[in-house]
Order: structure tokens, then C-alpha cells, then sequence
């Protein structure tokens, strides 16, 4: 058994490389993470822990294999063993799995969760008219954005309308989170309880706690998004927002829908081909599959080629067996076609 | 500026009407133009000397501060005394965030920056733009204690303050040897009339010094549970491992009944702001910590320190100590040993100071950075730098291991001591013994906590539990 949420991302049936969810985790993403991380179903996981530093990633691997519930099958590849699937399970009982994991993708959550603290810190304490006070030391940047927020917020209602927003929020969650909830934040005369003080369940460790979290925030998220004009939605709307693609992605995205000339884009934006390139496979693998114009690329001569060269499970599939030469565009189709067809697949399961 | 003309500015800015032991002096010599270095006690108020300064002139007071945890306090602390001009500048800064504060160093009154950030040509040439009012090193014995085998930045101040034009110096520590204290100042390379050498006593004759030799570490964990239970609270108790802090803060709750938290440098910021906050207004009796804590909280009626393992030396058991009773009042500081436990300290000296095989192998490119580890790479690529041979770098760091064992050999003849403890932390200092009675104990035998007031009269408090949502929000927004 173990109390590693890492074992939650692992799978019997298909080796995973550690790398990969190493880089997911951090969203350290190259178009091979994320293709992996599209083939592995765990695109999801992205950015989820910023924070994990290498060492201790590869000790907490090392960890599960040494006890018995990983194996390494070729190098950096890892499978679940038999015991491994049982305490996989075994984790989902005792533990707190996260259950709004898409809404991360789409919103900062991470960094509105930051700013709520130290806002509601700052009004907590206007509410008291207290200047004297020990602000939460947070991310500089956020610490910054919410310093310009609260610039704007010059009204004697502040306060009051701040809490009449959130008590709305709260109405609406189950009473035992909104307490807990509660009970984290920081303000006047209020230090805020930590994990310990929160009465959770005893099999619980910090990183449930840190997800619990992350959902009441995405939760919140969500309502904010289509929520009214109030401070906290302007606050939100100042920090939250996070595009699907990097901006040079959706640019090259954009060039393609709208129909330019690849040698054009090259030369206006002065980036090489490949580049381009891989900003297509990016915004194939984030994108819905009716989203990106899979037909541009991969034309029937195409997919006749593959279909005929391609045989067994998409992951047993190697590039050399349909290289013809050594134009790059010949891996970026190959790359696209897999992409297509797990999409296909996904789709498919529904 | 003489003492009376600084206590109306203390008066006017800070609301105070005196000035703690030394303020004033080290204050005088500031304002007449001396390079300075103060050792004064933990709590003796080093701060309130750069934050008057940055009152009292015109120009940027730049702090030089080894921990970003204690960079954030310092920050927030600044903030608290209703301070906006102040900056923090460190490595979880993105770029572009460095850019702007750089680019606008004129707006601020005080800066924060860590000695890596400083040793930067970048923000050497952002500070050469602005007048500096003061360099301030804080924790200065840092410079001797971990320039060498840790933070090799700190080692290249002296060429900073020259590159800066010589701008005026404070060094602020609250432990150092003479002979440390001699090893901050000669690397800056000016004469001796350009410094101010402000020391106090080391002795805190508020704080009972006590110690006890245990056969086995469940003997040890036993007696700290009795301890814990017995004395007055708040207290810390110092370990040597995040692990065992967290592990044993688990164990206290439930062996004591206490309110016990565990505080070191793993912590998230929120984290380990509410710890500091609940610590700071009562809610927690008993702190379980490395060696992370303490270094930028402000608490007064600390009543007993207890270390479970040892520290470093006796520079970082009496930093350490001086957390408790900083309200003057009586305290206690007792050091738990079991023979052997010095063997955690050993290796980690060997694990910290690269052996003559790395050094040699990683400099003939045989290692790379991978295989000796960063934190060593960047040593050795420093001393490279600075033309040294893989020889003499060699010989350095034996000599460095040979020091620091040294070193820790002391404190764990403080612990081995039968008698005098006082005398041999005083002498050590180079202060003079006092020979007050009743101030020291050794052994469970001479422990009489009673004696002192220090044992726990009333009843403690249980912790309060989650209460209703709607309760908490009307308190959180004073909605009556």
C-alpha cells in the first residue's frame, strides 16, 4: 500500500515513462511530453504540481519500485505490477482524488487560490480599518496584480459586498467543505488552520489536502466565469485566465486556419519550419479533434501509405518503418497521423 | 546625530521612547559615517537600525539576507511597520518582474536581495544607477559560517562593496567569536579607524542553561515528552531533520495533549504563515523545528528552547537558544543528548565539504554535475574562478572539515560537561564569566524547574475545532 498520489498515474497495461508525467506534472511542456501525455489519457495532470522538484520525483518513484507496486520494464518505462494495481486502488479509498482536474487547464486556479488568500486578507483587515498587519507573502507577481486590484477598489462597501459574494459561494458547497474552506483563510485577528487543524480524514496527506483545495478553487472558478461583476470576478479576471495554447502556438494556428502559406509564415515571423511545425502538433494534441484541419496534412495518399505501413497498437508503432527521406515533414505527419487516431480512439471510448 | 536627536526620530517614526542595549551606539557611528559591525542578541532589535537609517537618509538601504523565508518576515515585517517603499529581490522572481524592480530602484527605500542575486553583473550596474544609503549584511557570521563550504557568493561581498563604490557597511550578526568577528571585517579591506565594533555580552542571564545525557534515543524521546509536559509554554524544540520535526510533532499531540506544530524550511509560505501567526498569538504551545525557524519571528515570551539533536556549533545552539525569553523574563534552554548523536552532524559535514576525489575528478572533467551534485559544481566552479588548484582547494576543504568537526566537538563537550555551561559558552564568545549562581544545572537530577517558575500551572487549552462557515466569515468581515 501506498500514500502516493504518483501511483494513481501509472497503468498495468502500458509502460509509462516517468519523464513524461515528470514534465506534465511541472508543464514543462515539449510536443513529446504532451503527445505522451495525450497517449497516456493524462493531459490532465498538466501543470498540477509546479512546485515537484526532480530529485524528489525520482526518490518517490524509486520508492514505489522498491516496495514492490512499480516495475521498469525497458529504461524510464514503468508498468504497475500486481501488487501495484491493488494499492492503486487501495489509494482511491483512502485518499482524495481530485475531480476537477479540466477546469485547471482552462483557468489559473493555482494563481487565483493566491490571490483570493491575500485579497481576503486585505479586506479582512479593511473591515476592521487595521493597517497594522502582516500580509501574506506570496508569488511577487501575483502579490503585485492584486496590489493593482485593490487600487481600483476604493469603496467604503468593499468589504460588505466581498462577503456577500463569497457567502453565496458558500451557500452553495456541501456545509463540512465550506467550513474547512473557511477555516484555511487568513485575516484579521485570524491566523487560518492548517491541514492538521482540519479535522480531515486520518488516511489524508498534504497533497489531499493541496487538491481538495485546487477543486474548491476550480469549483469557484467555474462560477466566477460566468458569475456577475463583482470585486472578487475582477480579481479573478485579472489573475485567472490562462489561453488553451501559448501564444506563438495560437499564432501559427491562426496562420494555418486562415489559410497562409507555410514559407510565408516562416518568413513574416522568422521562425524555421520546424518550429511551426511542432506548434501545429501542439495545437492538435490541446485541441478537439474538429478543431484542427487534420485533412490539410494528412491527405488520402497519406493515410493510405500509413494505413498500409502501420500495423499492431499505435505505441509499438516506429518512425523508420515509414521514413522514406530525410525531409522532417515526413516525422510530423507520422506524429500527426497518431495524433489523429487517438483522438479517433477517445473518441470512440466517449 | 546624537542620542537624543535619534530618539525623537525613534519617537516620531516608531512610536518608541528608548532605545534597546546598543541601538543608539551602533546608530551614532552610522550617522557619522563609520563602516559598522554590531553583534547584538537575538531580539536585540538589528533591525530597527537599517529601518532607522532608511528614515534618518536619503538613498537605498540594500539588505543582504541568506533566506528567502527570512526575506519574506523581513518584508512583511517592514510592511507591518506601515513601510511601503520595500522589495524583495530573489530567485522566484520571473524575469520580467526583476526587470521592472531594477529598472525603478529609485522608488524604494529599502531593498532585499540575497548574495547570489547581488553577485550579479545585472543588479550591480541597476545599484551602481542609485545612491545606496547602507550595505547591510544581516546574519553577517553567515559570511564566515557559510561562505565557504555553502554559499560562496558570500565570499565575494568584499569585491561587490568595491564594485558598488565602497557604499557604508553594517554587518549585523548575533553570534561570532572574536576571531569570527575579525575574519567578517578583513575581507573588505579597509583600515581599522574606518570601523565601528559594536559587541555586547553573549550571556543572557535570563535563560537557565541546562543539559542531560540520556542512554538511548527512546530514553531521550521519553524525557522530552516530560519536559514538554512539565514546562511553562510556549516552546521550541530544535531536531535536525524535517522528517523527524513533522513525525515528532504528531507523537507530542498526542503523547502531551499539547498544541504542537511542526515548522521547518519544506513548508509551504501559507503554511507556514499560519504557524508563525497561531505561534505568535497563542494558539500553539510548542513548535517542532529545524533549524529553518526562528530566523525572522519576533516572539518575546518564549519560556524554553529544548534541542533533541545538536546544532551545528556552539555559534548556532546559542543563536538557537536566543530565541526564548526575549521579554527578559526567566526561560530555560536544555540539550538532550545521547552519546553518539553527533554522528547526524559528522555526516553531514562529509556530505556538504567536496572530498579530494571529487574535487580533483570533477575539475579534471572525469565528474560532471550531475554526479557531484550542483550546489558542489558551483563551489568548486567559484574557487576555480578565483585561480585556486585542485590542490589547493583540496587542502582548503580538509582544513574546513577539520574546522567544522572542531567546531561541533565543542558543543558536544558543552553536552559531556559535568559543570559550567555558562563559563564555557561565555568563554568561547571571548566574554568574560560571570559566576552567577543558580543559572545552570546538569543532569535530571539538578533539574528543578520549579525553582525557576518555569513549570506549567494551568490547564491548556484544547484546540478549537472547525466551526460553522457563517461564523467564521461574519468574524472575518466584522459583520457584528
Amino acid at each position: 500500500m501506498t500514500n502516493d498520489f504518483l501511483i494513481t498515474l501509472f497503468s498495468a497495461d502500458e509502460p509509462r515513462r516517468h519523464r513524461v508525467i515528470f514534465g506534465l506534472l511541472k508543464r514543462q511542456a515539449t510536443v513529446s511530453t504532451e503527445y505522451w501525455g495525450l497517449r497516456y489519457d493524462l493531459l490532465q495532470i498538466s501543470g498540477l504540481m509546479p512546485r515537484l522538484d526532480k530529485a524528489t520525483f525520482d526518490q518517490r518513484i524509486a520508492t514505489l519500485v522498491t516496495e514492490g507496486l512499480l516495475s521498469e520494464v525497458t529504461e524510464g518505462q514503468y508498468v504497475l505490477t500486481a501488487a501495484g494495481q491493488e494499492a492503486q486502488m487501495a489509494y482511491q479509498t483512502a485518499h482524495y482524488v481530485p475531480e476537477h482536474l479540466a477546469v485547471l487547464l482552462k483557468y489559473d486556479v493555482l494563481t487565483f487560490m493566491q490571490a483570493f488568500w491575500l485579497a481576503n486578507q486585505v479586506v479582512s483587515e479593511v473591515a476592521y480599518e487595521n493597517k497594522k498587519y502582516y500580509p501574506l507573502q506570496i508569488d511577487p507577481r501575483t502579490m503585485l496584480a492584486v496590489k493593482q486590484w485593490y487600487a481600483n477598489m476604493n469603496s467604503p462597501r468593499l468589504a460588505a459586498t466581498w462577503a456577500l459574494t463569497i457567502q453565496r459561494f458558500l451557500q452553495r458547497r456541501p456545509q463540512a467543505d465550506a467550513d474547512r474552506l473557511v477555516a484555511t483563510w487568513v485575516g484579521h485577528n485570524t491566523p487560518g488552520f492548517n491541514f492538521e487543524q482540519l479535522g480531515f480524514p486520518a488516511t489524508w496527506t498534504d497533497e489531499d489536502f493541496y487538491f481538495w483545495q485546487l477543486d474548491q478553487y476550480a469549483i469557484w472558478s467555474e462560477e466566477l466565469q460566468r458569475g456577475a461583476n463583482t470585486p472578487l470576478k475582477l480579481l479573478w479576471d485579472s489573475v485567472a485566465h490562462r489561453p488553451l495554447l501559448p501564444n506563438s502556438v495560437q499564432a501559427s494556428y491562426n496562420g494555418v486556419i486562415a489559410g497562409r502559406p507555410m514559407d510565408e509564415m516562416v518568413k513574416s515571423r522568422r521562425l524555421k519550419v520546424g518550429t511551426i511545425r511542432e506548434h501545429l502538433l501542439t495545437a492538435a494534441i490541446w485541441l478537439p479533434i474538429r478543431d484542427f484541419p487534420y485533412k490539410n496534412y494528412l491527405t488520402p495518399d497519406v493515410v493510405s501509405y500509413f494505413e498500409e505501413k502501420l500495423v499492431g497498437p499505435i505505441d509499438g508503432w516506429e518512425f523508420t518503418t515509414v521514413r522514406t527521406s530525410d525531409d522532417p515533414r515526413e516525422f510530423f505527419l507520422f506524429r500527426l497521423y497518431e495524433i489523429y487516431l487517438t483522438k479517433m480512439e477517445v473518441a470512440a471510448r466517449g | 546625530m546624537d542620542k537624543e536627536a535619534l530618539t525623537a526620530v525613534l519617537t516620531d517614526k516608531f512610536g518608541f521612547t528608548s532605545f534597546k542595549t546598543g541601538q543608539a551606539e551602533v546608530l551614532e557611528a552610522l550617522t557619522a559615517g563609520k563602516n559598522t559591525l554590531a553583534m547584538l542578541p537575538t531580539g536585540g532589535g538589528k533591525s530597527l537600525i537599517y529601518q532607522m537609517m532608511g528614515n534618518l537618509r536619503e538613498g537605498l538601504v540594500v539588505i543582504v539576507t541568506p533566506l528567502l523565508s527570512l526575506m519574506q518576515d523581513q518584508v512583511a515585517r517592514l510592511n507591518y511597520a506601515g513601510e511601503s517603499k520595500v522589495v524583495a529581490l530573489n530567485s522566484t522572481l520571473p524575469q520580467d518582474a526583476r526587470r521592472t524592480i531594477l529598472r525603478g530602484l529609485n522608488q524604494y527605500k529599502f531593498l532585499f536581495v540575497s548574495p547570489e542575486m547581488l553577485g550579479q553583473t545585472v543588479v550591480q550596474s541597476a545599484l551602481r544607477k542609485v545612491k545606496i544609503n547602507l550595505l547591510v549584511v544581516d546574519e553577517a557570521h553567515t559570511i564566515v559560517s557559510w561562505g565557504p563550504d555553502f554559499r560562496p557568493d558570500y565570499l565575494a561581498l568584499p569585491q561587490v562593496h568595491q564594485k558598488l563604490g565602497q557604499p557604508q557597511l553594517l554587518l549585523l550578526t548575533a553570534t561570532a567569536t572574536p576571531q569570527m568577528m575579525s575574519n567578517i571585517t578583513s575581507p573588505f579591506g579597509l583600515v581599522p579607524e574606518d570601523w565601528f565594533i559594536y559587541r555586547q555580552s553573549v550571556d543572557r542571564p535570563n535563560i537557565y542553561l541546562h543539559t542531560e545525557q540520556l542512554d538511548n534515543e527512546g530514553r531521550k524521546r521519553e524525557r522530552l515528552a516530560e519536559l514538554v509536559r512539565q514546562l511553562k509554554e510556549p516552546g521550541i524544540v530544535y531536531f535536525s531533520s524535517r522528517k523527524l520535526a513533522t513525525s515528532m510533532a504528531e507523537w507530542l499531540r498526542e503523547t502531551t495533549g499539547q498544541r504542537v506544530a511542526a515548522y521547518h524550511a519544506g513548508l509551504d509560505t501559507m503554511s507556514r504563515y499560519r504557524i508563525q501567526q497561531q505561534f505568535m498569538m497563542g494558539q500553539i504551545d510548542v513548535i517542532t523545528a529545524t533549524s529553518a525557524f526562528g530566523m525572522g519571528i519576533d516572539k518575546d515570551d518564549v519560556r524554553y528552547v529544548i534541542h533533541y539533536h545538536l546544532s551545528n556549533d556552539l555559534a548556532n545552539y546559542l543563536q538557537e537558544i536566543g530565541r526564548a525569553g526575549r521579554d527578559g523574563e526567566q526561560s530555560a534552554a536544555v540539550l538532550l543528548y545521547v552519546p553518539g548523536d553527533e554522528t547526524m552532524q559528522l555526516h553531514m559535514i562529509d556530505s556538504t565539504i567536496p572530498t579530494r576525489e571529487v574535487i580533483f575528478g570533477y575539475l579534471e572533467k572525469r565528474f560532471g554535475t550531475d554526479e557531484i551534485g550542483k550546489d558542489k559544481a558551483n563551489l568548486l566552479d567559484f574557487y576555480t574562478k578565483q585561480g585556486l588548484t585542485a590542490d589547493q582547494i583540496a587542502d582548503m576543504f580538509e582544513q574546513r572539515r577539520q574546522q567544522r568537526q572542531a567546531d561541533l566537538a565543542r558543543l558536544v563537550g558543552y553536552a559531556k560537561s559535568p559543570s559550567g555551561l555558562r563559563a564555557t559558552l561565555l568563554t568561547h564568545f571571548g566574554d568574560e564569566t560571570t559566576g552567577a549562581p543558580n543559572t545552570e544545572s546538569v543532569g535530571a537530577h539538578d533539574w528543578h524547574p520549579e525553582e525557576l517558575a518555569l513549570v506549567a500551572t494551568t490547564q491548556d487549552e484544547q484546540p478549537v475545532g472547525v466551526t460553522d462557515w457563517r461564523t467564521q466569515v461574519a468574524k472575518l468581515f466584522n459583520l457584528g
